[in-house]
């Protein structure tokens, strides 16, 4: 998990284009500024890029906070 | 993001006038977290009265030939942000000129993706995009209406799911219809769009057609064509626009539109300016009687998203 949090938190940062973001696993899109649909989409880009793995639709619409993109990412790479 | 409004009580007054679009909007709410929230929001703010109208028409021709519209829109708007955001980075397309035939094979004749969520997705962008209802007001304002009451005929190129040809045998009971496309996917949708919705089967003939192809209509014949989203998709854009302008009669009219630094899954024409654009339709035979330029910018301006989709309505040049 400790390593899906540095890879995920660089991935952040490269996106949002803000190299001091510190993310938590309560946070939402809401409480990030320019956490839009195509800044979404890239988040995801990279992160299926990064961890080798595919995301779902419903998973990719129904994401809700970091904390279950990184329980998304855990399970998908096992 | 915009702000947060009270969802539920728009639903609540708009729940008797337009039930479709209010249970369409109360399940979408629930499924998707973030995708298109802000764009909805933004909809039921400031395009409230062209919007409610236009969905529930749109929602109720899709619920006639049983479709799955959340998930269509949902799909359809996740693959078109996947090539933007490769097109921003490498400022490529993802076909070319000389790829059209991988094109062919890996979209328009693949039910996988026509049939899973292109055509029902892409119908339904038309009333949830923000940008595609702004472009479908300006073709019945500045097209539809303008288009004779007395027996006419015209033709769609690259019609995909049917909605224009829809509006347009709907509106004038005296026009008849043909309609080319390359897809066997978009022939099977569209018929069954028209005819599910009370478009009786005499007033249009749709079939297979390649733009790339000539057109088979004597010159100065039709009263009416619309090409809508077709010149990005194409290798032969100016060939397909001179035979639209020599098939037209002096007093016929088009509809054209096309997207500008838009990457999607079938793109493979990249427009990088309106004036580019402007300069094909003139080069070849088309003169503009009408236009709208629609930025996303002007919608997100702080989105990283590029594109500029535009609308004309042209008559050939004499
Ligand atoms: C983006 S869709 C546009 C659908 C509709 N006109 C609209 O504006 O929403 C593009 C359509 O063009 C069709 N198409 C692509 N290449 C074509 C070609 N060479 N000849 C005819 N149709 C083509 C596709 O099958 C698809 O249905």
């Amino acid at each position: 998990m400790n390593d899906i949090n540095t890879k995920l938190t660089e991935i952040f940062q490269e996106v949002f284009g803000d190299k001091t973001l510190v993310i938590n696993d309560e946070m939402t899109a809401a409480e990030v500024a320019d956490w839009d649909s195509i800044t979404h989409i890239s988040l995801i880009f990279s992160c299926e890029q990064a961890f080798n793995i595919k995301f779902t639709l419903a998973e990719i619409a129904e994401l809700k906070n970091v904390g279950e993109l990184k329980q998304i990412i855990a399970a998908k790479q096992n | 993001m915009s702000k947060e409004i009270p969802i539920n009580t728009i639903l609540n007054t708009k729940e008797q006038d337009y039930p479709v679009t209010a249970a369409f909007l109360a399940q979408f709410f629930e499924r998707s977290t973030l995708l298109l929230r802000s764009q909805i929001m933004f909809l039921l703010t400031e395009r409230e009265a062209f919007f409610w109208p236009t969905a529930e028409k749109i929602l109720k021709l899709n619920q006639n030939i049983d479709g799955n519209p959340i998930d269509a829109l949902l799909e359809y708007t996740v693959a078109f942000l996947r090539e933007q955001i490769k097109f921003l980075s490498t400022g490529d397309y993802r076909y070319d000129e000389t790829t059209f035939d991988d094109a062919f094979k890996e979209v328009y004749d693949n039910p996988d993706v026509m049939e899973a969520f292109y055509l029902e997705g892409l119908l339904v962008t038309h009333a949830f995009w923000p940008i595609h209802l702004d472009m479908h007001r300006f073709f019945e304002e500045s097209f539809l209406q303008q288009l004779k009451q007395e027996e006419s005929l015209g033709v769609e190129l690259g019609f995909g799911h049917g909605l224009y040809l829809f509006e347009i045998l709907d509106k004038y009971p005296k026009t008849k219809a043909l309609g080319f496309d390359i897809s066997q996917y978009s022939l099977a949708y569209a018929n069954k769009l028209l005819l599910q919705n009370g478009i009786a089967a005499d007033r249009f003939d749709l079939a297979l057609g390649d733009v790339r192809e000539p057109l088979s209509f004597d010159d100065s014949t039709l009263d009416w064509c619309v090409f809508a989203e077709v010149l990005e998709h194409i290798p032969t854009p100016d060939f397909a626009l001179r035979e639209i302008a020599r098939c037209l009669k002096p007093d016929g009219l088009a509809f054209i539109t096309t997207a500008i630094n838009s990457n999607a899954i079938d793109h493979l024409w990249h427009f990088n300016t309106l004036d580019e654009v402007t300069a094909m339709l003139n080069a070849n035979n088309l003169e503009i009687v009408a236009l709208k330029e629609l930025p996303l910018a002007d919608y997100d301006s702080k989105s990283k998203d590029p594109t500029i989709d535009c609308a004309f309505v042209c008559k050939p040049l004499v």
